[in-house]
């Protein structure tokens, strides 16, 4: 069975035409305008040399330009590799190098970083012309702005039907970074078939269909955006609503859009709770998602942690784990992240015997499983029998519902007990009424490891009575041997946002 | 650690066997160092030319030192080999190239009555949007810049094992031809495996008279002389009577060849083919291989008789190799004595098929089925069903 690629996808779209595809705060694009601006530019990067197997890497942030050039790069059968718009230059510089991109399509500006600017700098020379530097050997030409790209040549659309014609779900589609909290970013590669597979299912799965529209904010150099909103929506010939505005203008854009799902972080929506307008506003047609705080009353949960929870991971082409349920659950299921999506299967592993059972590692193998990581070889990702060790500690239920413990590399190992980070945090949270705080082990020559908790705030505390109500609900292994207290602005972070446990870690042995 | 990709094994055999020769052809010869020099200055003037790393770069030549230079330039820089038959007819170069995604091509001008300028002349070029380049290998290319020079030097301590080396044809069952792609590690690593058996060393001359673009000329031929510094002796095209001079004036000693063209051989007294042995067909075990598995994966040492019991039989399974017998419907692994599939499975086999989809190449749990039915015995012996002697696809 012919499975699909991008230009199968497009020529199923065609019958969209004028429908909105995405809405960008003021940036709209259609189907229509999508089909026509990326084909437009795949005419002009075949006219310079570029096709199937290119690797072309793209520095944009969430964007009709963004759209215009991934659809151009994959429809032709080359493969996209986007980067975050974060990234340092000496970041740029390794990823180029390390991805052996050839190309490069850069947005002129994004949230006030100029890229011509940052390019010379991670490049140490001006990035114009051919490019032929024995750091980064691979890299030949770097366009600023799609519309460089647009403007160059004709459009020749009898090449670039053609090149479509070849292009096969065997094809790598895209080549996704980790934002890997401890070691450099690997580069996660997926073909059209599987990507496009995964995606359908997931959009059956959640709803998500022509009728319907998505407000998500993930960004789309990451996996999460990438597939679970940007290509879900393509496939889905939906309509997905973006925004970075400030709350006023993004509460009149979701009014204007009306996104029936909302998804993303709480950190997006605490902002728009707290607008003053926020009361008269009526976002009553917002029907599921975890955006909670701005949801209709009737369709919020009672209690937000009695919800399933999703897990997703690059490796996976985002999400893994899942449940559709809109309902509240029993108390037995808090915690829960939902069962397994289709095209995977699994296996609970105990790192230390290597048996299957009900709490462990989750190993994930199936058709939704990455290709493998770039210049590294399959037995270096898989082990002998095709399976991913995830590094990711879970339990599950008899129901098959899965509850994740946190990462492997993060599970505090003291006295010879393990201990889950976020099973401490989350006592810690109950019992301070929500303040933020970040478990983790430091190096003990008699213990291994010892728990120690970082409370965020200025606030002082009671250690001994902090410490009382713990063992009111934790094992006594589990309780912090140690307390600090540091401010947010303190805590060391990574260029993709996430906390920098290493050094964290650091810091807490030298207090 | 043994060097696991074509820029490492190049410049160790460089560095170990200088003065030793490498590749011998009826009118040229060149040795190890000079191999790795020539190479590297070709590879440049590939860059130069627009050539980068994962460009499938498709070589249409006959045998010889040149085949080989051109083959080792295209390798050591990350490109990809696609060795193209010579015998290729029109509309079969123009699918093959099309199902490799081919970039650049370079082709001897004529070979054998057959004139290759005009025939690539007349590809249809509109339908084969990735090739870029076509060049002749009489042609000249204009020679490399600095900046080419130090791109190439750069590209060559790049390649991974985990990167492509080579796209190898072979015929398919639905009859549309099989681009098989494998990696630097899986290849060189698989071809290691054999050559101890095969009893190919650094004294080795060995004589291959496939054509480098198929399996056996490639892998049995040409790596296994580079993984072992060994000499390779290569000829454009075989004749009985001048082949014969050749193997005795290159005092050949051993013979790749196919069962027939050994048996006509054999009498020759002037020159010891290890090979080439007297005793009876089925006394000695073939060697048992495939383009999926980059060569021979069984096979009983060469020069040695198989025990009574073991006739008809291919032999072990190389150490490095992972064979199991599978049942055909349920996928079940069976025991010894038990006919079922024959599969493949470990880090020595190929990376993919051009244009199919994993699930389509390997079982669930990474393994390749060799769509050869056969039984393991209770020592590890490997029985093929309803195959002749010998056999690698």
């Amino acid at each position: 069975m012919k499975r699909d690629t991008i230009p199968s996808v497009l020529a199923e779209n065609a019958k969209l035409g004028d429908k909105t595809f995405l809405v960008v705060d003021r940036d709209r694009l259609t189907f229509a305008g999508a089909e026509l601006r990326s084909r437009r530019i795949a005419s002009a990067l075949i006219a310079a040399g570029a096709g199937r197997g290119s690797r072309i890497a793209m520095l944009m942030g969430n964007s009709s330009e963004y759209a215009a050039v991934f659809l151009a790069i994959t429809r032709i059968g080359g493969i996209a590799l986007p980067f975050s718009t974060m990234s340092t230059p000496h970041e740029i510089k390794g990823l180029l190098a390390t991805s052996d991109s050839e190309y490069l399509v850069a947005t002129e500006t994004y949230r006030g970083r100029a890229f011509r600017d940052v390019l010379r700098e991670a490049l140490g020379q001006d990035p114009d012309g051919q490019l032929m530097m024995p750091d980064v050997p691979t890299l030949r030409r770097i366009w600023f702005g799609a519309d460089t790209l647009e403007a160059n040549g004709l459009l020749d659309d009898a090449a670039v039907s053609i090149a479509q014609d070849q292009v096969t779900a065997a094809d790598t589609l895209m080549l996704v970074h980790t934002s890997g909290s401890t070691s450099a970013p690997k580069g996660v590669i997926h073909t059209h078939g599987q990507i496009i597979h995964n995606m359908r299912q997931q959009n059956k799965q959640r709803c998500y269909d022509e009728s319907k529209a998505l407000f998500a904010n993930s960004p789309w150099f990451w996996v999460g955006g990438l597939a679970y909103s940007f290509l879900a929506a393509l496939i889905a010939g939906a309509k997905l609503v973006c925004s970075s505005a400030k709350p006023g203008e993004m509460l009149d854009l979701l009014e204007a859009e009306r996104p029936t799902m909302c998804n993303g972080v709480a950190t997006t929506v605490l902002a728009l709770e707290q607008d003053p307008s926020f009361a008269d506003r009526d976002l009553s047609f917002i029907r599921y998602g975890n955006l909670y705080p701005i949801m209709p009353q009737e369709v919020r949960p009672k209690d937000p942690e009695l919800r399933h929870n999703l897990l997703g991971m690059t490796e996976t082409g985002s999400v893994c784990l899942y449940d559709p349920s809109e309902q509240d659950l029993p108390e037995a299921k808090r915690g829960s992240f939902g069962k397994l999506v289709e095209g995977l299967e699994a296996r609970v592993v105990d790192p230390e015997t290597g048996l299957d059972g009900k709490d462990g590692e989750m190993w994930l193998r199936g058709q939704n499983v990455m290709q493998g990581y770039y210049g590294r070889e399959r037995h270096e990702a898989f082990d002998e029998d095709g399976w991913y060790h995830s590094g990711d500690m879970v339990s599950i239920d008899d129901d098959g519902d899965f509850f994740f413990k946190g990462r492997n590399g993060d599970i505090i190992r003291t006295s010879g007990a393990q201990v889950s980070p976020r099973e401490v945090e989350g006592a810690l949270s109950d019992l301070t009424n929500g303040r933020a705080a970040i478990v983790i082990g430091v190096p003990d020559e008699a213990r291994g490891q010892i728990i120690t908790a970082i409370l965020i705030g200025t606030e002082a505390i009671d250690e001994d009575e902090l410490r009382a109500a713990l063992r009111t609900r934790l094992s006594p292994y589990k309780v912090p041997r140690k307390f600090l207290i540091m401010e947010e602005h303190e805590l060391p972070t990574l260029s993709s946002g996430k906390i920098d446990i290493k050094t964290l870690v650091e810091m807490a042995r030298e207090r | 650690m043994n060097a696991e990709t074509i820029p490492a094994l190049l410049e160790a055999m460089a560095s170990q066997y200088p003065h030793k020769e490498a590749i011998v052809d009826t009118k040229r010869r060149i040795d190890y160092a000079d191999l790795e020099k020539a190479s590297a200055a070709r590879a440049a003037a590939l860059v130069e030319a627009g050539v980068n790393k994962g460009h499938r770069f498709g070589l249409a030549m006959p045998n010889g030192v040149e085949w080989a230079i051109e083959a080792y330039a295209v390798m050591r820089i990350g490109a990809v080999l696609v060795p193209l038959s010579t015998l290729l007819r029109p509309a079969e170069l123009q699918s093959q190239l099309t199902i490799a995604g081919v970039r650049h091509l370079i082709s001897a001008p004529e070979f054998r009555g057959r004139d290759f300028r005009a025939e690539i002349a007349e590809l249809d070029r509109s339908t084969l949007p990735s090739l870029r380049n076509i060049w002749f290998s009489t042609d000249a290319l204009p020679p490399a810049g600095q900046a080419a020079h130090g791109i190439a030097a750069s590209l060559a301590d790049r390649v991974k094992p985990a990167d492509e080396m080579a796209v190898i044809f072979t015929a398919g069952s639905s009859g549309e031809p099989k681009g098989v792609i494998h990696s630097h590690g899986d290849a060189i690593r698989a071809n290691a495996c054999e050559n101890e058996s095969r009893c190919i060393g650094p004294d080795s001359r060995l004589y291959v008279p496939m054509p480098l673009f198929g399996i056996e000329g490639f892998a049995c031929g040409l790596i296994s002389a580079l993984n072992t510094g060994a000499t390779l002796l290569t000829e454009a095209s075989s004749e009985r009577a001048s082949t014969l001079r050749f193997l005795s004036k290159e005092r050949a000693t051993q013979f790749r060849g196919w069962a027939d063209q050994a048996e006509r051989r054999a009498h020759d007294p002037s020159f010891a083919a290890t090979d080439m042995s007297s005793p009876p067909p089925d006394s000695r075990a073939s060697l048992l291989g495939m383009t999926e598995s980059f060569g021979p994966y069984c096979g009983y040492p060469s020069g040695g008789l198989m025990p009574q019991d073991k006739h008809g039989s291919f032999g072990k399974p190389f150490e490095g190799r992972r064979v199991r017998i599978a049942d055909p419907d349920s996928g079940a692994i069976l025991g010894p004595g038990e006919e079922g599939a024959i599969q493949l499975g470990g880090p020595n086999i190929l990376k993919g098929i051009c244009g199919r989809e994993r699930e389509d190449v390997f079982t669930a749990d990474g393994w390749f089925d060799t769509s050869d039915m056969g039984h393991l015995d209770e020592d590890g012996f490997l029985f093929v069903s309803g195959r002749p002697d010998e056999m690698v696809k």
